[in-house]
């Protein structure tokens, strides 16, 4: 039973072609008489076979016309030209499509993506404003402190080239120098507006008489308190401490005694220094830091 | 990977058609050549033995193929692609060429009257003829399978390709055609004539 069902109409085929039915095995045999009605039939189908079998190795094969490649090798040819065509028609079509109503998603999901690109650039850009708004003020400081530190610095240049004396001052103290300056010229301002003719004299004879005397005593103080200057905390400068380097420039004497007749009688003021001459100028306007005897018995001790 | 190309004659059809699909002619040229014979052949076979119309069929098949080669299907391989696509061509002869069918019934009229030569004598342009009328009496899917299986000589695995159908299919329409032009064709079996010890006249 079992061998029987290994045989399928296409393993007939194979018995036709190698096997005449007497030569068949009893289960083969038993397997064709299941699916043909006997000998004959067996017979008859092989028969069929050997001549369709001859048929075909007799039969010679047709040939094709050679016009029927030439034709097909130019449908080839001519599918494979570009089309640029554009109609203007189509153009219109694409602007202005007939068929809106299948658009709105793909319309709905590019919006979006619209308003998501904008709403990021402007908070980028709004970050980037709040952190330059600082910079740029910073910068407008700078820039206004190296301004009058270039007019300062030209006169000063001039004169020192006139003047044999000179005295080196280190580019690290020029802001702190400049804001001082800026203090002094406020005062001189306010002081001015308050009391101009009286107290500009008083004023000039002393920083006359001051600046020679402090020149001295300065350029010899200078020398000799370089390391206990390089220590302070509380003093930005009082004297050359810092070595000269290509970065300093030369004050003239008229610079130093201008700085000490206003406020800067120890040739710098500290930041707290500062603040209490800050607090004193509305009660004392009229005093001079030179006027200070405890400053000056100071500077001509060298410190 | 090899530092010289291959000659496209070595390449298998699949690449070919690849390559055609991209747009080179010496592939497709090698695929014609390759073929044309064959499906010439098959459609002789199949519709008549009209040698002009199966040069219009092929033609018109490779004409396809040029114009729109992105039809193949690269998971089928091109073989089997190629003679599904004649036998769809085929089908479509029989159903809109009735006149070429009462023609083909004509024939075999005639071919009725004729009687054959028994035993030894058999004549083969005879038996080729009647071997053709008989197939233009069975169905297009048994014809087409008899035809690729013997005439053609491809495997029972690639006629089911061809038709998208099961090998057992195939295998059954096969039978089932032999034994119908078995029964119709019993006159040139020579072993039936000594059986019988009688010529037959049909």
């Amino acid at each position: 039973m079992e061998q029987r069902e290994r045989y399928d109409p296409e393993d007939i085929e194979n018995l036709l072609n190698e096997r005449g039915f007497d030569e068949l095995l009893p289960e083969e045999r038993a397997y064709v008489l299941r699916h043909i009605s006997g000998r004959a039939e067996y017979e008859q189908m092989r028969a069929l076979l050997e001549h369709v079998r001859h048929n075909e190795q007799d039969r010679s094969p047709i040939e094709a016309d050679p016009a029927v490649r030439d034709r097909v090798m130019a449908a080839f040819r001519q599918g494979q030209e570009p089309q640029w065509r554009i109609w203007l028609n189509g153009v219109m079509l694409w602007l202005k499509p007939s068929d809106t109503g299948s658009l709105w998603r793909p319309a709905l999901a590019f919006a979006s993506l619209a308003v998501l690109v904008v709403l990021g650039i402007l908070v980028v850009q709004l970050s980037r404003t709040t952190t330059g708004d600082g910079l740029a003020e910073l910068r407008q400081e700078r820039a206004a402190n190296k301004t009058s530190k270039e007019q300062d610095a030209q006169p000063a240049a001039e004169a020192g080239a006139a003047e044999q004396e000179q005295l080196m001052v280190p580019d690290d103290i020029t802001e702190s120098e400049q804001q001082v300056e800026d203090m002094e010229e406020r005062t001189e301002r306010s002081v001015a507006a308050n009391a101009p003719g009286l107290q500009l004299e008083q004023e000039r004879a002393v920083n006359e008489e001051l600046a020679e005397a402090k020149t001295i005593e300065l350029r010899a103080a200078a020398e000799s308190t370089i390391s206990l200057a390089e220590h302070s905390d509380d003093m930005v400068l009082s004297a050359p401490t810092a070595p000269a380097t290509i970065d300093s420039r030369i004050i003239t004497e008229s610079e130093m005694a201008r700085n000490f007749s206003l406020s800067n009688a120890s040739g710098k003021v500290s930041a707290p220094a500062t603040r209490k001459r800050e607090s004193n100028v509305a009660d004392n306007r009229t005093r001079s830091v030179a006027q200070d005897k405890e400053l000056t018995a100071l500077l001509a001790a060298g410190w | 990977m090899g530092l010289f190309s291959r000659s496209l004659d070595q390449l298998d059809d699949e690449r070919l058609m690849e390559l055609v699909v991209r747009g080179d002619e010496k592939a497709f040229a090698t695929l014609y050549d390759r073929y044309h014979r064959r499906v010439l052949n098959y459609f002789h076979r199949m519709l008549w033995q009209d040698r002009e119309q199966a040069q219009d069929m092929l033609q018109e098949l490779f004409t396809k193929l040029a114009q729109r080669p992105q039809s193949y299907d690269p998971a089928r391989p091109f073989r089997t692609w190629l003679f599904s696509v004649a036998n769809n061509m085929c089908k479509n002869a029989y159903r809109h060429a009735e006149v070429v069918k009462q023609a083909a019934t004509h024939l075999r009229n005639g071919v009725d009257r004729v009687e054959p030569v028994a035993g030894i004598g058999l004549d083969r342009a005879l038996f080729s003829d009647r071997l053709q009328q008989e197939l233009a009496e069975l169905s297009e899917d048994h014809k087409a399978t008899f035809v690729m299986r013997f005439q053609e000589d491809m495997a029972i695995k690639e006629i089911a390709a061809v038709f998208g159908c099961s090998e057992g299919t195939v295998k059954s329409r096969i039978f089932y055609t032999l034994k119908k032009l078995a029964e119709r064709l019993k006159e040139f079996d020579p072993n039936a004539l000594s059986d019988h010890g009688t010529t037959r006249t049909i």
